[in-house]
Order: C-alpha cells, then structure tokens, then sequence
C-alpha cells in the first residue's frame, strides 16, 4: 500500500492538516510519499520525515509561493505517476477543495471528499463521510488508486522519527491564464465572519467597551473572527458589521462561542449551522445553553480571561502552523 | 347696495373658484375609481358623529377639538348670513322676517362672538402654546386673519347700520333690537359724525363681501380645502381598520403593475384624503416612527404627495403618464415608506379618516413585487416562508416540536381525526410560539390553560403554515396569497369553525383577510377565550401578581378594538388591579414590530421599543403584560436596554397559568365543555369603543 | 457574453432527514435551489445587470427539477435547459461533471458556473471536474466576481490564508461561496416575464453522451451505505470556579471535539 499525501504550507511550514495525513498512512503502516510544493519549503522535508514520510516530492520555486490550480495539479500528477502510490491524500481544505477533485479528473480517478474515516482495503478504499448538512453518514467504496480528502482532527499527527528522501520534481510549464494578484489583509486585522472557522461573539452583557475588549482578546488569541448579537451592536458594544443572526450576518464556524448571548431566535438564526457551539452566560436557564454543546454558566467577566490564558498557554506549546 | 357690484364679485369668485377648483375635480376625477356608497346607514352615522359631530377633534384633543367644533358649527349657523348679507346686495333692507329672523340675530351675534374668541385661542395655540404637532404655515396664519375679518366687519357693519337706521321708525329697527352686539356697537357708534358710519356702513359691508369671496377661492388652493372635502372624506371613508387590508387580484391578466408607483396609481379616495388633509399633525402625536425621529411624519407624506400632485397636474390632465416619475426614491424617501409599523395610531387620530396604511402598503407592493427593491433582511424571511413557512426558514417539519415533552400531549388535528375524533377549537401556534423558545412558553402555558378548562382542542402541527401576516404588510402579497390558500386549504379539509390565536396578527390576518380569499371563521384570541373561561367559571385565578401594566398590541386594540378581556383577566390576576401605560387603548404607542418591522433593522432613530418602555417604567411595574408575542420580544429586550432585568415581561397566557387554581374535578371529573356557546366577538368597526 | 449557470435541486437541507434500509425517504421531504447555485445564479444576474449578456441555465434530473429552471428563469435568467434522463440518477461528481462538460462544449459559454458545492453532498467536487474535463481554469469559493476591460474576470475568492484577488481569463469555471451575498429573489415581474422564455428539455442522445459515462454507471466512486450518524451529544452545562471552567472547555474542544489545534 503506497499512499501520496499533498502537503500545504504556510510561511513556509508544513500545515498540522498535512501531518494528520501522514499520520493516517502510518496508522495504517502504508509507504508515505509527500508533494512538497511551494516557496522556501525545502527545509520541511525533515520535518515530514520525522512524522513519517519516506519519500518526498519537492518543488521549491518563488513561482509556488501562491497556490494556483494549474502548476499544483500538474506537480501531483507528476509526484502520482513517480510515487505509484495507491491513494492520493488530500486534507479537506480550501486547497484540497481546489485541488483535489482537478487532479481526480486529470487522471480519471474516483474522489471522496471530506471523509471522516478512511479504510484502505484490498484493492478498494471504504470512506465514511457526512452529507445533508451532517444529517447521514455516508459509507463510500471506490477502487484504487483513488483519491480521498480528510476532515481536519480525523487523524492524529505522530512522531515517528524517520527521515525522507527528498527528490526535486520539475517545475510544470507555466500557465498564466490564472493569476492570483494578492492575498488580503483583512483591513480589520481579523479574519472575516462568513470565512472564519472560529467566531467569538458578545452580547449586550458585556455591557461595555471593556467587556467588548475580552471578546475581542480570546478572539485573537484563537485567531478567530468577532461576532455580535443585535443589541450589542445597537448598544455600539461591536460594529453592526459584526452582528450575527436573522437580519445580520448567517455563518457556520467550526466553533461558535457565545458570550453573554441570551440566545434569542433572531439571533441563533444566524448561527445553528456551526458545528460546535459553546455558551457562556449567567443565566442558567437562557435558551442558548438548550443548543449549546458546553454550556458555562459563569460571569463572563471572570471567566472569559481565563480562556484567553489557557489558549495562550496552549498556543504557546505549538510548534506547527494551522 | 350694490347689486351690480355684487353680481360683478360674485361672477368673478366663482370664475376664480371655478378656475382653480376645476384642476382638482378633474384630477380626482380621473383617479382610479373606489369610492363607493355601499352599507349607507353606516356612513350617514359617520357623518354626522365624525363630520357634523366633530367626535375625533373633540376626544382626540379636548381644547382644540372644541375650539375647531365651535368655528366649524359657527360657520355652518353663519352659512344663512352669509347668503343674507349677500342679498342685502341686491335689496338694501333684505332680513329675515319674523320671530325668525329674530332668533337668527341673537344667535348670529353670539356665535360670531364665540368664533371670534375661539380665533383668538387659536392664535394664543400658535404663538404661546405651540404643540410639538402643529407647524406655523402661511395658510393657517390666512385663514385666521380672515375669518377674524369676517367676524369684525359683520359686527362693524351691524354697528353702523342700527346707528344710522336702527333708532325709533328706522327700517333697521325691529333687526337692532334683536341683535345683541350689533346694538351694542351701534351705541358706540352713536355719537360719531353721520359721514363716518356711512363709510363704516358701506366700507364694512364691501370688506366682509370681499373678504368672503375670497375666503372661498382660497379654500381650493390652499390646506383649507378641508373645509370643502372633510365631510364627503367622512362619508366615503374606509369602514375598515386597516387591519383589514383589500386583497389584491394577483390574477387580473391585464395588469401590468401590482401596487402604487406613481401618483396617478393613486384611487380617488386617496387623492380626496389629500386635498382634506389639513396638517393639523394629530397622526404624529403618538406615532411610533414620529416620535422615534424616522423619517415618517404622515402629515408630511399627505403635504409632498398632495404638492406632488398639484405640480404633475398637466402630465395626468393630458394622460402624459410615462412621465410621472416613480413615487419610491424621487418623491417619497424609501426610508419613509418602509418605516411605518401598520399600527394604525395615525388612522384612528385622524379627525377626518384619512387612510395612511394601504397606501404605505401600496408602494410596498410595487417595490416588492414589480422592483424587487426592498430592505435586504426581508429577502431571508421571505425566502424562510416560501420555502418552510416560518420568517426564519426553519424546517416545517419542526413545527410541532414546542409540544414535546408536555404532560398533557397536544393532539394534532390529524391524530384526532384518525382516532375518529372531532375538536372544537384549533389551537393556531403561529410561527413565534411554534419556533421562538420564548414564545414556546406562551403556547404550552395557553395548552395548560385549555386543559384544565377541559377544552377539546388540537393542533395542526406540521400541517400549519405562516399566516403571512409579515408578507401582506410589506407588499408582498403574492407570497400572502400562496401562505393564506395553504392554510385555507388545511382548515378546509378538516372541516375547521373555530380558531383560537395567541397572535394579534395571526388572528387579525385569519379573520380579517382570509375571508377574502374564502375562508370564514371563528377567530378568538387567547385574551378572549380566557376571559370567558373566567367569567363562566371553568377556570379560576388568584391574585397571584400585583403591580401589573398592560402594554395594547396594536393588532388587538387598535386594529380589532379588543381592550377589556385582556385587563379583565389581569385584574383577576393580579391584587391591585391592571395599571395602564400613559398612552393606553386607542392611544397605545406601538411596540415598533408590526408591519413587518420585526424583522428589519431599525438604523434610524431611537428605538420603538426602548420609547414604550420608557414609558412603562415610569409607573413601576413589576410585570410589562401583552397578549402579542412580537410585543413581548420587543418589551423583553427594551426592559434589558434599559436594565430593568428587575420587571418581567410576559404574555397574560403565562400569568394566568401561574395564577390558576386547578380545580379538583379534573381528576376524573366531567371535562367535556360545551363550546356551542363560544365568546360573542366584537365587530371590528372602531365605532364600538368610540360610540 | 454567454454564461452557463449549473444548477441542482436538492433537498432542503433545513428538514429532518429518515433512512429506510440505507436509503432516504422521500416522505415529507421537500427540494429546493441549491444555495451556494442561487448564489452562482446572483453572480451571473449581477454581470448581467451591468454588461450585456446571456445567462443560461442548466440543471438535471427528473420532472421536479423544471422548478428550480423556472424559478431561475424568474429570477433573470435568459433560457433554461432541463437535462431529464433516467440515466442520470445516482452520479457522483466525476458523473456529473461529465454530463456538465458535453452540454457546455462547443457553445462558446464565456463562463461556466455554479456553487462551490451541494448542499445536499457538500462535496465540491463538481466545478474543478468539469473545468479539467473542459480544459478550463477554474477559481473556486469566490465572493465577487466582475469583468475587467480587457475581458478577463477579476474576483474575490476565500483561500485557506484569507482572500485572494484571483483575475482568470475566459472561457472559466468559476464556482461561488454562498457568502457571495443573498441571492435576490423572483418579483412578479419575473415570474410573468419567466412563461415567455424557452425551457428546453435535452436527453443524453441529445448530447451525445453515452449513458455509460453518466449516473450511477459513470460513477467512479459508489455509495454503500447510509445511516444516521451518532446524533449531537446532549450539550454539557456546567457551573463551578472560574480556572476549572476554563481549563474544561479547551480540554473539551482541544481533545473531545477536535476543532481546535
């Protein structure tokens, strides 16, 4: 079993979300090759090694540094037909998204998106994988090579203190017909609502700039977006570009927490579709703790510091870009 | 004393009325055609409690209603004087013969006397008093100054005339002797030389002549031309709130457009209610928009529309009318139009009936429907009732889950119906109580309440749709008509009579405007089945709460005259009796949810609901009660805006199933009720709470 | 210029969904627009507000499907295409995208697009297939799209590490995030206007495709199983001291439900 995992960097480094598919081909004690393309990330094949690749694919160019479709596609078909691998791996992330289903196409190969459990098999790959909004658990059966995107936290990443062979791929022919111009800066130095896998948002009771302070803090320290209910735009708390709910903003993060939100409908309405949603208010018997998975009743005030400390602290032991 | 003179004024005012009066006849004639005669008795009592009677002047604002009643009633006894001043033109010595004409000059003399002080009052009003409602116009300032003329030189005229005609043998004599003022003036006038009354005489009577003649010609182009057009407004007035607004035929093949887009789209009733608006700003005392700094000031929209009109009169005399320019935008500012809540406050003010909510409604239509141009957080509510039937686009099929884990279940209409049983009531949650967690205390609390009084009811659970109360009220009547047909349709089919609402505009839409589009029947709100259960016994309350104030919603008062049960019940409830807002019954202010409100940002202004909070606190409550789930979203968040967490806000659904004594017989007692002899409901005319 | 917009019916992802022996049941359920398509749709109305243009739409399936093709016709577009053959149940992207591509070929569409993914799958495999198959360059998950003078398109599109100022040269797939914005929705106007335009219904002969490459036969991956997956755990509420809260919450989403690093 030979599996080719397309790695993604940022500034550089090697993404956890690569690491988890590398620790999902030792899980299953398959031959891991890795696609290293990008800019200045030669340095990473240590790093890849360690975690237990044997074989990586590098193509290190400033022509890389952006990720456009044509030249990645090409560079995985290349890094495919050197490797002979049986799965192509890819993590369920924009760049997965972009890729992943072209390089399918380019060499006819079958795709599972966004699976959440993964069993190669004799000959076939099985994949589980939620579909109607996390309604159904799909069971997926495509022959190999195939070709399979991982939802991020499926695997663990793991040490397993290997080293890789690196090898340079060419670079593909260039094609202009895609260019991507710049990547922003959010002007608002966070990440916007309806993009942002994390969203922190205040209601009225944080009665004040100070409050607003605490919410915008564990926002930045979890490199999250800031949301708000309603009235704690209308009380000027947060900007009404902030507001989450029925005539604000719908989004639907990864993690949704919501402090000092009472939870009235207009504003879940803007926000039920996240997938994990934490409450933190005072009152227990606030109807936002009734679609809360961890609900904290607690004075935001004592308790929202604290979490921007222990994520600190958190952050503070990780090595690895996310 | 002057008969060619007079001819010659006369000829000449009517020209000049005719002149200038024409223009307006012709452009109300030429609007689309509503007005209409039918139930006649209805509006022969109208004219003469509202026209005749002045009854909205006087109730609405007791010191300038009776001011503008005694002038109004002034003119009309000083009608005959005028046509008796107007044959002394012609024959010098002309007056009314007998004991008549007697009468006549006592009265003629006290009434020019009393309109004369009540212009002064008047006066005083604008210049001292000055009411937040009323602007200093150029037209008001005229009209007094005229009609103080007219008072003065009738009486300068009487004066000189009885000085020089009225002493012993005069042929004025028998006229002085019954003209109390004019006497009194000629007395005053007695020593002064013959020459000088024969000029006060003469000069007096041309003044009041001219001055009455010109009276006339203004009245057609100015805001006075009330004066002409208020009692035929009365009489052809919309005999609904406009909680009843009209259906619009969807299916009309020949239409073009659906709702108002420019002036000429206007019916004629609505361009007679502008040429009666008198500005007199009785619509902005209590209206939620006004007093929060929208920009929506009813008597202002009558003034631009009204201008409006006049200027585009050659475009829409010559049928020119693809070059009228869209009302939306160049005339009338979308803000204005999308701001008003429906609540009918300016309605019920307005002493003259002119209707502000159909045509607001109106517009909407056109912009909602034809333009697609319309507040951006109206697009996902009603894509939510399009799609799932509810303003959020929850799925439908959630709709009966506010029942689940309830000790007593709530049948749906269709597990009765498949255990071959009937029900007497249907239960319609609307969407707020269905889906709101919130309002979900309100339908289980209402769902203990119907049990322990032993009623058979159901609910249609998945089955029910969005009444399309929101939809109707922001123009959208296209997705109104598909919401109504499918709730017709399911009442219909399982053969539904009575429906029982905890929401004022689901139970206004159901009963006001389903019959429309053919489905009639018995609505009750909550607040009236629950006091008839108090009154015959089937529930009993204690005097659980104290210190209680009703908050009216609009769709319960106002726009279905429904005032009594709900303070009824509170006052079983509660110890010291209901306490009332300042603004209370037909003067209630407004949640600022209605018309569609509820579901848009309010960017502009103050808020609505912080407004009617405000005044709520003031009398320290403990409890803010309503009986409309969107005015309990609006009371809760105003009282936490204000930091009043200390009041509570609830529906009187909850306060009488924390009140209620369960009676013992529920046991195993006799729990089938007889519902043959439901409430009685009140009309939905205003004339009931008026009269 | 000419732009094709791909539309799937799907179902309203808002209703309880019921499995019955692996498969859905249809009871109750109720279809609607895709909406990361409606907002395809929107961004095609919205260069066709401002350029003159032709917004066709497409879609397949069986009869339901004239619905969403109708409601897009009142919404703005031009003409319709249903694609109504049974041998197109059951495909997977690579399926779809195939159908896609042999009606798109040839047609001199300037633009293919359509929603970054189904609601219904939430697979997004779709667009990038279809931009190989068609030997198009594609940009995906965009939030604004307009056409610059020298006729390439310049658009916004979400990136893993913020958004990206992508321009792309026609002819292109491009497929839309359902934050593009709402889309807007059919007036009167339209819905009168939608009766006069064509709806023109194509089979697989028509295309010329062979039914081999389409539906659950031109599937390269099959679904064997479906079931509901271990449904939201009842949510914790949990009260106490402050430093203990906190260290239970990041231990709760750093380790039980993983969505953070």
């Amino acid at each position: 079993m030979k599996v080719l995992v397309i790695a993604e960097t940022k500034q550089g480094k090697v993404k956890k979300g690569t690491l988890e598919l590398l620790g999902a081909a030792n899980a299953w004690g398959a031959e891991a090759s890795v696609l290293l393309a990008g800019a200045g990330v030669a340095g990473e094949v240590d790093t890849l090694g360690r975690h237990g690749a044997s074989k990586v694919y590098v193509a290190d160019d400033a022509s890389l540094g952006m990720y456009v479709t044509a030249p990645f596609a090409a560079l995985a078909v290349e890094a495919f037909k050197a490797s002979g691998a049986d799965l192509i791996l890819f993590a369920d992330s924009e760049l997965g998204k972009d890729l992943g289903p072209r390089v399918a196409a380019k060499l006819g190969l079958p795709f599972i998106p966004g699976a959440v459990s993964v069993a190669p098999e004799a000959g076939k790959v099985v994949a589980k994988r939620t579909s109607i909004a996390g309604k159904v658990m799909e069971t997926l059966e495509a022959p190999l090579p195939a070709i399979v995107s991982l939802k991020a936290g499926t695997f663990e990443p793991k040490e397993v203190g290997g080293s890789a062979a690196s090898e340079s791929l060419s670079l593909p022919q260039s094609d202009l017909r895609t260019i991507v111009r710049e990547v922003l800066k959010e002007t608002s130095e966070r990440v916007d609502l309806g993009d942002a896998r994390i969203v922190v948002a205040g209601g009225r009771s944080v009665r004040g700039p100070e409050g607003a302070k605490l919410i915008e803090d564990l926002a930045d320290v979890l490199g999250a977006a800031v949301g708000a209910s309603r009235a704690a735009c209308d009380s000027g708390y947060f900007p009404h570009a902030c507001q989450v709910g029925q005539t604000g903003r719908t989004v639907a993060p990864d993690v949704y927490i919501a402090i000092g939100i009472s939870g009235a409908i207009q504003h879940t309405a803007g926000m039920t579709g996240s997938k994990v949603i934490v409450a933190i208010n005072t009152d227990p018997d606030a109807p936002i703790f009734s679609i809360a998975d961890f609900g904290i009743v607690a004075d935001l005030f004592t308790v929202v510091p604290l979490l921007t400390e222990e994520f600190k602290r958190l952050k503070a032991g990780n090595t690895v870009a996310v | 004393m002057g008969p060619i003179l007079i001819t010659l004024m006369l000829i000449a005012a009517l020209a000049a009325f005719g002149y200038y009066g024409k223009d307006k006849l012709n452009l109300l004639l030429r609007a689309r055609k509503d007005i209409t005669f039918d139930n006649l008795p209805e509006r022969v009592k109208g004219l003469l409690v509202y026209g005749l009677g002045q009854k909205r002047l006087i109730t609405g604002d007791p010191s300038s209603g009776w001011m503008h009643a005694l002038i109004f009633w002034g003119f009309l006894i000083l009608l005959i004087r005028s046509l008796t001043l107007i044959a002394m033109g012609y024959v010098e010595h002309f007056h009314i013969p007998t004991f008549v004409g007697a009468g006549y000059n006592i009265l003629k003399d006290v009434t020019e006397a009393v309109v004369l002080v009540m212009i002064g009052y008047a006066v005083f009003r604008r210049v001292v008093i000055r009411p937040k409602r009323l602007e200093n116009s150029r037209d008001a300032w005229v009209v007094l100054i005229l009609i103080a003329i007219l008072m003065v030189t009738d009486f300068l005229f009487d004066g000189a005339k009885f000085a020089l005609h009225g002493g012993a043998g005069g042929w004025a004599a028998a006229e002085k002797a019954s003209a109390p003022i004019g006497s009194l003036m000629a007395m005053l006038f007695a020593g002064a030389p013959q020459a000088f009354n024969q000029a006060m005489y003469v000069g007096a009577y041309w003044i009041h002549i001219a001055t009455l003649m010109g009276f006339g010609v203004f009245l057609t182009v100015s805001k006075h031309m009330h004066v002409i057009t208020a009692l035929p407004n009365v009489f052809f007035r919309r005999l609904e709130t406009s909680g009843k607004l009209d259906m619009l035929n969807l299916e009309d093949e020949d239409a073009e457009k659906f709702g108002t887009v420019t002036i000429a789209d206007l019916s004629q009733k609505q361009i007679l209610d502008l040429y009666t608006c008198t500005e007199c700003g009785r619509c902005k005392t209590s209206c939620p928009t006004f007093v929060t700094d929208k920009p929506l000031s009813l008597k202002m929209l009558n003034d631009q529309l009204k201008h409006h009109l006049v200027d585009e009169k050659a475009n829409l005399l010559a049928g020119k009318l693809d070059e009228l320019p869209p009302l939306a935008g160049s005339i009338i500012s979308p803000d204005t139009i999308w701001a008003c809540t429906t609540c009918g406050y300016c309605e019920q003010a307005c002493p003259v009936f002119i209707d502000q909510v159909p045509r607001i409604v109106e517009m909407r239509q056109n912009l909602v429907m034809m333009e697609g141009d319309f507040p951006q957080e109206l697009n996902k509510v009603y894509k939510g009732m399009e799609r799932n039937s509810n303003p959020w686009g929850i799925g439908y099929d959630k709709r009966e889950e506010w029942t689940k884990g309830l000790e007593v279940p709530v049948p749906t209409v269709a597990q009765l119906k498949a255990e071959g049983k009937n029900l007497d009531i249907l239960y319609f949650v609307g969407c707020m109580g269905s889906f709101d967690e919130r309002n979900q205390k309100i339908a289980r609390a209402l769902a203990k309440i119907l049990n322990a009084a032993g009623l058979n009811f159901g609910i249609l659970g998945k089955e029910e749709g969005c009444t399309g109360d929101t939809a109707k009220r922001t123009g959208n009547e296209m997705l109104f008509q598909e919401l109504a047909k499918f709730n017709i349709e399911k009442f219909d089919s399982y053969d539904i009579k009575t429906v029982l609402t905890t929401c004022p505009h689901c139970f206004n839409t159901i009963k006001n405007e389903y019959p429309q589009l053919g489905g009639n029947y018995k609505v009750m709100h909550h607040t009236e089945l629950i006091d008839q259960l108090i009154k015959d016994g089937k529930i009993n309350l204690t005097q659980a709460f104290e210190d209680v104030i009703f908050h009216d919603p609009c769709y319960l008062g106002r726009q279905n005259n429904i005032y009594d049960q709900p303070r009824a019940i509170l006052d079983a409830a509660s110890k010291n009796g209901v306490m009332e807002f300042d603004r209370h019954h037909q003067n209630s202010f407004c949640c600022g949810a209605g018309g569609g409100r509820m579901w848009m940002e309010e960017t502009i202004g103050s808020r609505i609901n912080e407004e009617r909070v405000r005044e709520g606190l003031e009398k320290k409550p403990s409890v803010i009660a309503s009986g409309c789930p969107f005015c309990l979203v609006m009371m809760k968040d105003g009282v936490a805006a204000k930091n009043a967490d200390h009041v509570r806000t609830l529906d009187i659904a909850e306060i009488v199933a924390e009140s209620m004594v369960i009676p013992l017989q529920m046991a195993g007692g006799n729990l089938q009720i007889k519902v043959d002899n439901p409430p009685t409901l009140p009309k939905t005319s205003d004339e009931n709470h008026e009269a | 210029m000419k732009i094709l917009v791909c539309l799937k019916q799907v179902i309203d992802v808002e209703l309880n969904v019921q499995l019955r022996d692996g498969r859905i049941v249809e009871e109750g359920l109720q279809y609607a627009m895709n909406a990361y398509d409606e907002s395809a749709l929107e961004a095609a109305l919205q260069l066709k507000d401002k350029t003159d243009c032709e917004v066709v739409v497409l879609s397949m399936g069986p009869d339901r499907v004239a619905d969403v093709l109708k409601k897009a016709l009142a919404m703005g577009a031009d003409s319709a295409v249903h694609l109504d053959d049974p041998a197109v149940t059951g495909g997977d992207s690579y399926a779809t995208a195939q159908a896609i591509a042999a009606y798109a070929n040839g047609k001199g569409f300037d633009l293919v697009l359509m929603g970054r993914q189904a609601q219904d799958t939430d697979a997004a495999g779709t667009g990038p297939m279809v931009a190989e198959i068609l030997g198009l360059p594609q940009v995906t998950n965009i939030v604004s799209l307009e056409q610059e003078s020298d006729g390439k398109f310049l658009t916004r599109r979400v990136g893993d590490d913020g958004r990206e100022v992508v321009s792309v040269d026609a002819p292109a797939v491009i497929t839309v995030s359902n934050d593009f914005g709402e889309a807007r929705l059919p007036t009167m106007k339209g819905i009168l206007g939608a009766k006069k335009k064509p709806l023109t219904v194509v089979t697989l002969a028509d295309l010329g495709l062979d039914v081999s490459k389409v539906g659950a036969a031109g599937s390269k991956t099959q679904v064997v199983g479906r079931e509901k997956p271990s449904g939201r755990a009842a949510g914790r509420k949990l009260t106490g001291e402050g430093p203990d809260l906190a260290k239970q919450l990041v231990e709760y989403l750093v380790n039980e439900a993983r969505v953070l690093a």
